[in-house]
């Protein structure tokens, strides 16, 4: 069953002179568990792609479904519970909150949707992404590969349909790159979580399931590898 | 607790600057309106207690039986009866019954006829039984339906003073929360991107404002009341109370009810909530993404400023595009500058207008003209109770009588004129004078005799000729600057002043102090109760008029509008050819300039002097008016500047935060400059001229709305008045202007310097980490 599918997504930013056709009628479908690259040149149009699969954004036209659902089709209260239940976002920034300590900054999508976070389920998550220890830390009190931890952990903890990353080791060394992109794999095989990555890295679009190439906002390329 | 509480604690321990400055911002709202309402309250308490104190009851009606008064008693309306029976002056036996009613009474009036007039009286067509209705206590004490419609009367026009403070509150509560709320736009972005609905977005401001509310509220309303406590106190120890409301001291009562200072909580609270709201939803509806990359802050245009950049070169450049990236908070600033500008200006020429309104209407009313202060009477030899054609005056007792007045310390001038009938052809008055004169059917002129002190006081030191001139029968012809207008004006000044007049005078005599020799006339309408006659008498007069002048100082009789001087020692001359009736033993008492300057100290001086002489009594006070004009304008005046100042503070609030928090929102960006190689001092420069900018343009501002405000007050207010009445004179301030500029940069400065010194701390790379 295809858990993602786009139709005729086309996002246009300024008006007139200022026009730029950021996204221009894109459409595609992703399978249940597969693990995409998307993959381009810088400013051809991928983070606004996912930020508008993410429910963060507003198409200018066209549409997204995910589980069969058009995302901007629903209100703006569904839309925010579509992005804490269905989405786990990971940026090249991280984007943590400042002011919360790991465990609040991991638990904080469940906590908004009124839920119970699971205390086990935390553990064994950050034992598997090797910040258990660190979890009454303060974001700026752990170095680059670890918040990037701590942001997979949270897009990973409510088990969301699906997982988009945007450049998640554009910041890193070589080292925290590699082990990054360990986890992402293990969890896409672990926890069958289909993901979209944006990278610029070979190797890592290498190791996925299927990579899509994006040029002045159209896919110019679509490759299924296994 | 649930996370948007827990955030919102968070945030509030994590950003201790911008909560202390919400809290500060919210008692500051809270106290504004807590002591409005609070001296609202006060003075409305004072004076239910004044009126209660003049008479304690809702009603008295006059003269129904014990019976009646006892059905009255029964009235579910009536909370209280007093029957009094007394017996009046030709010997019937009357009856006071003085009511209290409950508060639930619609209609005293009706009540009580209602009460006591049974069908029989009607249809016998006996009218219903007198009774005063004690409207004011009923008022001050809110019972029947008049008195609270005249309460929402009251309230409604009170309201609009509210309104100015509660809309001030508005302001610096929602600046405090867009101000605080701003820095964390990004991290709103991030929790919507991970989930958070509008609704907790919004809960989670909402929160933050009402646990600083918890602090911010109680604390606005303890010192708002203890603030209007001491402004209440001071304004009952001035008395302003008894001299224009007719209290007492005693009746003064401070009240701080619990409605008002939970109706200033409630306020808050909504303000508060409202802010919250407004600010959240403003986040809410952006789409998340717009907010983590920072478009928030949409810089469409950027337009170069020459100026700036040809003086700074590329500091100035940078500092001129500063201001003007974020419109809003730019327009805010200048805003609420410019109002505290414009109205200090405005206020100072108001102030000014009103002291010149209150002296010209003090000039121009005959009794409380500064023409003289205090109107003296010296009556001895037992002439204290008869009348003025009674009197037997010596020309000593005069001359007595001037010197205990003038040992007050007072200029002093006897009340002595001499009424001159004047013949037309002899004097040589010019012909339309005279024509005048007889179109007004007056064949008469005062005459009147001064003292040298008096004299160079109404020409205000100017005399047409020195006062020795005038001794041995000369005189000046004056006009009154009032009422020249109702003489040709030219006449008097082309006239010859050479010429030599004689005339009669004239003055009343009862019949048995007429003297055989006097051609008298009697004028049958003096005659008085016991039918005595009165006579007018005259005698001859000659002098010789050596000048004309214009009388400067204070109005005069409006009898005539032309008068003639001479000087005193003439007057004691042909008062010695005729002494009685002459003088009224009646003095002008006029204040100098020094005493002028005191001039409470001056008037119970004054006052303890006359009122240890014997026969000597002041029956006219007007330094009472005067002291009360100037405690109304010394009133007025601090309440303007209280007004001022308040706005002024608001506006420093504001501009303090907007230019700090427009620091510290660019952290990041400051740090790159500095990683480009922007010198601290550079940096400082930049942020001055940004400063600069918000104090020059409002000022200019400022001067662009006060010339057309002030025209705007002329052609609304003033025009139409009576002619002479003074105008509103508005002069372009630029000195107040540039003065007040001074604290509104210095503000600006000290705002500047506080926000960069923690970026001295912190590495470049850290501050722009820290973002992150
Ligand atoms: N908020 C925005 N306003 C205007 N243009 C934008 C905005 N966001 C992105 N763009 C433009 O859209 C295009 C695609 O941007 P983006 O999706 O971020 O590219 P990528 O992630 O592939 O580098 C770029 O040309 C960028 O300049
Ligand atoms: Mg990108």
């Amino acid at each position: 069953m295809d858990i993602l599918r786009t139709e005729d997504l086309t996002k246009v930013y300024g008006k007139g002179e200022n026009e730029v056709r950021a996204l221009d009628g894109v459409s595609f479908t992703v399978p249940e568990g597969q693990m995409t690259a998307i993959i381009g040149p810088s400013g051809s149009g991928k983070s606004t792609l996912l930020h508008l699969i993410g429910g963060v954004d507003k198409p200018t036209s066209g549409k997204v479904f995910v589980n069969g659902e058009d995302v901007y089709k629903q209100s703006d209260k569904n839309l925010a519970v579509f992005r804490r239940r269905h989405v786990g976002l990971i940026y090249q920034f991280y984007n943590l909150i400042p002011i919360l300590n790991v465990k609040d900054n991991i638990t904080l999508p469940t906590l908004m949707d009124g839920r119970k976070p699971d205390e086990t389920r935390l553990v064994q998550l950050a034992e598997k992404l090797g910040i258990a220890d660190r979890l009454n830390a303060l974001p700026s009190q752990l170095s680059g590969g670890q918040q990037q931890r701590v942001s997979i952990c949270r897009a990973l903890f409510s088990n969301p349909s699906l997982l988009l990353a945007d450049e998640p080791t554009g910041n890193l060394d070589s080292k925290n790159s590699r082990e990054i992109i360990e986890l992402l794999r293990m969890s896409n095989k672990e926890f069958r979580q289909t993901m979209l990555i944006i990278t610029h890295d070979e190797d890592i679009a290498l190791q996925c399931d299927r990579i899509i190439a994006i040029e002045d906002g159209r896919i110019i390329r679509d490759e299924v590898m296994k | 607790m649930s996370f948007s509480q827990k955030l919102a604690g968070k945030y509030i321990v994590s950003q201790k600057r911008h909560s202390v400055f919400t809290i500060l911002s919210i008692t500051a709202a809270v106290l504004f309106i807590t002591v409005i309402l609070i001296l609202f309250a006060s003075f409305w308490d004072t004076m239910k207690n004044a009126n209660r104190e003049r008479f304690p009851w809702h009603a008295t009606i006059y003269n129904i039986s014990a019976e009646e008064a006892e059905i009255l008693r029964s009235s579910e309306f009536v909370a209280e009866v007093e029957y009094i029976t007394f017996q009046s002056t030709s010997g019937e036996m009357q009856s006071d019954t003085n009511v209290l009613f409950t508060p639930d009474i619609h209609d005293p009036a009706t009540l009580i006829r209602n009460l006591l007039c049974t069908p029989e009286m009607e249809m016998n067509g006996e009218p219903p039984p007198a009774f005063l209705i004690n409207q004011q206590l009923l008022d001050f004490e809110l019972i029947g339906i008049k008195a609270k419609a005249n309460f929402v009367t009251v309230f409604s026009v009170l309201y609009i003073f509210i309104f100015i403070f509660i809309i001030c509150a508005r302001f610096i509560i929602d600046t405090a929360f867009e101000i605080s709320s701003k820095e964390r736009e990004m991290q709103f972005g991030i929790l919507a991107s991970l989930g958070a609905s509008r609704k907790q977005i919004v809960r989670i401001i909402l929160w933050e404002g009402i646990i600083l509310s918890l602090v911010a509220i109680p604390t606005g309303i303890l010192l708002g009341t203890g603030i209007s406590y001491i402004i209440f106190d001071s304004v009952i120890s001035t008395d302003i109370l008894l001299s224009f409301l007719e209290v007492e001291r005693t009746a003064a009562v401070f009240s701080a009810p619990f409605v008002y200072m939970a109706a200033a909580a409630v306020t808050a609270l909504i303000w508060v909530m409202l802010s919250a709201y407004g600010t959240g939803m403003r986040f809410a509806k952006k789409p998340p993404v717009e907010v983590i990359r920072r478009s928030g802050e949409k810089i469409d245009k950027v337009k170069k400023s020459r100026i700036l950049g040809k003086l700074g070169g590329i500091v100035g450049t940078l500092a001129s595009r500063n201001v003007r990236r974020n419109k809003k908070r730019f327009v805010i600033t200048v805003v609420s500058i410019t109002l505290s500008f414009a109205l200090t200006v405005i206020m100072t020429s108001v102030i000014d207008y009103t002291d010149d309104v209150v002296k010209y209407y003090q000039d121009s009313d005959e009794y409380i003209s500064p023409r003289y202060h205090y109107l003296a009477e010296y009556r001895p030899n037992g002439n204290a109770d008869k009348s003025i054609f009674d009197m037997k005056f010596t020309l000593e007792d005069m001359k007595k009588g001037y010197e205990l007045l003038e040992a007050s310390g007072c200029m002093v001038q006897m009340n002595s004129f001499l009424s001159c009938r004047v013949d037309n052809n002899d004097l040589a008055l010019h012909s339309e004078i005279a024509d005048y004169y007889e179109a007004q059917g007056f064949a008469e002129l005062d005459i009147k005799y001064y003292n040298e002190d008096y004299y160079n006081y109404i020409f205000s030191g100017e005399p047409p000729v020195p006062y020795s001139e005038l001794r041995g029968g000369n005189y000046v012809v004056c006009n009154n600057s009032e009422y020249s207008d109702c003489l040709p004006g030219e006449c008097v000044v082309d006239y010859k002043t050479d010429g030599s007049f004689s005339g009669t005078f004239t003055r009343y005599v009862t019949e048995d102090t007429l003297r055989p020799d006097d051609d008298a006339e009697l004028i049958e309408h003096f005659s008085d109760e016991t039918g005595r006659k009165f006579y007018w008498v005259s005698g001859e007069i000659k002098g010789n008029i050596v000048a004309n002048g214009t009388r400067l100082n204070g109005g005069s009789d409006a009898y005539t509008g032309i008068e003639l001087i001479g000087c005193e020692e003439d007057f004691f001359d042909i008062a010695k050819e005729d002494s009685r009736n002459l003088c009224y033993g009646e003095y002008y008492m006029i204040l100098n300039e020094a005493q002028l300057r005191d001039v409470e100290r001056t008037d119970r001086a004054v006052n303890e002097y006359v009122s240890g002489l014997e026969d000597v009594v002041i029956w006219m006070d007007n330094v009472d008016m005067l002291i009360n004009t100037q405690r109304f304008n010394r009133a007025f005046t601090v309440l303007s500047v209280a007004i001022i100042i308040l706005i002024t503070v608001i506006a420093l609030i504001n501009e303090v935060n907007i230019i700090s928090t427009g620091i510290l929102n660019r952290r990041r960006e400051i740090a790159s400059l500095r990683a480009l190689g922007m010198t601290k001092g550079q940096l400082t420069g930049m942020t001055l001229i940004e400063c600069g900018s918000y104090s020059v343009i409002s000022a200019i501002a400022t001067l662009l709305i006060c010339e057309p405000l002030a025209l705007f007050i002329n052609t609304k207010f003033v025009t139409g008045q009576e002619a002479g009445a003074p105008q509103f004179s508005y002069s372009t301030p630029v000195f107040a202007v540039l003065l007040i500029l001074i604290p509104i940069f210095v503000a600006g400065v000290a705002a500047t310097f506080a926000s960069l010194s923690g970026f001295g701390k912190n590495s470049i790379s850290e501050e722009m980490r820290a973002i992150e």
